[in-house]
C-alpha cells in the first residue's frame, strides 16, 4: 500500500494481501537495526504504533481491495 | 497554471453574489411545534401531511433500512407516534435536504449521506468526545449538511470553482485549500452561514465552520463536533465515497486527538460504517 510514519518516529510500510478475516491480511513492514531486513509484523500487532489516520487509511484501503461489502477499489487499482 | 485571488469577504460575498436559501416554509413550522413541549404530536402529523411531497420522501426514508423499523409505515401520523417529535423532525429535516439535493450530483449526494452515516457511527462509538446533545440523529444531520457551501459555490459562482477544482487536481492540493486560493473563503464558511441562517444549533454551524480546520469554530467548545465531522469527512474518503477526483482533506493532530479515537474504539467506528454501505445506498436512491 506504502510508507507510513511510526508513532516512535520510524518509518515503516504497510502491504495488504487479503481481508481482515486473515491475520496476516495486512502487514507492517516494521525497520530494524541497519543492514537488518524490516520485520513484517501483522497489522493487529503494529496498530499500537500507528496514528488513527493510518489505521483509517489501512483498514479502509483493505475493506475497499478485499471486503465483501460493496466499497468500491480506487479506479487504479479496479483493472485487472 | 496561475489563478488570481479574488479574496472574497463573506459578508460582501453574502450581499452582493449569493443568495442563501431560506428553510422551506413547512421544515420551519415543523421545527417550530417540535421545540415547544405544548405541541401535541398531532399537530406535527398534520403539518407534515400538509407538504404532499415531503410527506411522501419522509415515509420513503422511515421505511429505509437506515431506521431499521419491524413494521412498515405507511402514515406520517403513525410515523410520529412511533418515532417521536424529535426523531421526526430529523427526518423531515432530512427529507427537506434531500428535495433540495435531487438536482446534485450523485457521487456528492453520496458523499454527504455517507458523511451523516459516519458521523452517526463516530458518535456512538464508545469513547468518543462528543457533547451531550450530540445523539446519533443529529450526528446524521450534521453530515449530510457539512459541504453545503459548495452547492452554493457551484450555483453563485461556477467559473470561480471551476478553477478551484482545476487548482486541487492541477497541484494535488486538498480542495479546501484550492478554495482559500482562489476565493478568500471556504465552503464550510459559507455552509456555517447557512446553517446559522437556517437557526440549526450552534454546535451544528460551528462543526461546519470547524470540520477542516477546528480554530474557525466560534465556540471552543464546539471543536470536537468540528474534530468528529472532519474526521468522517476523512473515513468516507478513505472508504472512496467522495466526489471522483478529490483530493482528501487532512486533519491536524489537534482535531484527531479531541476526537478521542484511539486504536481500539476507532476499529469499531469503521466496522459500523462498512456494515451500514447497503443502507447509505438506499438512502441516495431516496433522495436521488
Amino acid at each position: 500500500m506504502g510508507p507510513v510514519n511510526l508513532i516512535d518516529g520510524r518509518r515503516g510500510t504497510a502491504v495488504l494481501v487479503a481481508s481482515r478475516r486473515n491475520h496476516k491480511g495486512a502487514v507492517i513492514l516494521v525497520p530494524r537495526a541497519a543492514d537488518a531486513d524490516p520485520e513484517p509484523v501483522p497489522f493487529s500487532n503494529a496498530i499500537e504504533l500507528l496514528s488513527t489516520q493510518h489505521i483509517i487509511d489501512i483498514v479502509c484501503m483493505q475493506e475497499r481491495l478485499f471486503g465483501d461489502g460493496g466499497l468500491k477499489p480506487p479506479p487504479e487499482l479496479a483493472q485487472g | 497554471m496561475s489563478t488570481e485571488n479574488r479574496g472574497y469577504d463573506i459578508d460582501a460575498l453574502l450581499d452582493e453574489v449569493v443568495t442563501l436559501p431560506s428553510l422551506p416554509s413547512t421544515v420551519a413550522r415543523i421545527t417550530e411545534l417540535v421545540n415547544n413541549p405544548d405541541t401535541p404530536l398531532s399537530e406535527v402529523g398534520k403539518a407534515i401531511a400538509s407538504d404532499p411531497a415531503l410527506a411522501l420522501k419522509s415515509l420513503r426514508l422511515v421505511n429505509s433500512a437506515y431506521y431499521g423499523l419491524r413494521e412498515k409505515v405507511s402514515s406520517v401520523e403513525h410515523a410520529v407516534v412511533l418515532l417521536g417529535a424529535k426523531v421526526i423532525r430529523n427526518l423531515v429535516f432530512t427529507a427537506s435536504v434531500f428535495q433540495t439535493l435531487e438536482s446534485a450530483e450523485e457521487d456528492f449526494l453520496r458523499h454527504c449521506v455517507a458523511c451523516g452515516v459516519a458521523m452517526k457511527n463516530l458518535c456512538e462509538t464508545p469513547g468518543v468526545s462528543r457533547s451531550a446533545a450530540l445523539t446519533g440523529g443529529e450526528a446524521f444531520i450534521f453530515g449530510l449538511l457539512h459541504d453545503t457551501g459548495k452547492l452554493l459555490f457551484r450555483e453563485f459562482l461556477p467559473r470561480e470553482y471551476a478553477e478551484v477544482a482545476a487548482l486541487s487536481t492541477d497541484r494535488r492540493v486538498p480542495w479546501v485549500q484550492a478554495e482559500k486560493e482562489v476565493l478568500g473563503i471556504t465552503h464550510a464558511d459559507l455552509g456555517a452561514r447557512l446553517a446559522r441562517k437556517w437557526k440549526l444549533s450552534d454546535e451544528l454551524a460551528d462543526a461546519i465552520a470547524g470540520h477542516h480546520d477546528v480554530a474557525n469554530c466560534v465556540v471552543p467548545g464546539h471543536r470536537g463536533a468540528a474534530a468528529l465531522l472532519g474526521a468522517a469527512d476523512y473515513i468516507c474518503h478513505a472508504c472512496g465515497l467522495a466526489e471522483a477526483g478529490v483530493v482528501p482533506p487532512r486533519l491536524s493532530d489537534e482535531a484527531w486527538a479531541l476526537t478521542g479515537l484511539d486504536s481500539v474504539n476507532v476499529l469499531s467506528a469503521l466496522e459500523a460504517t462498512f456494515a451500514s454501505y447497503g443502507s447509505i445506498e438506499e438512502l441516495v436512491a431516496l433522495a436521488a
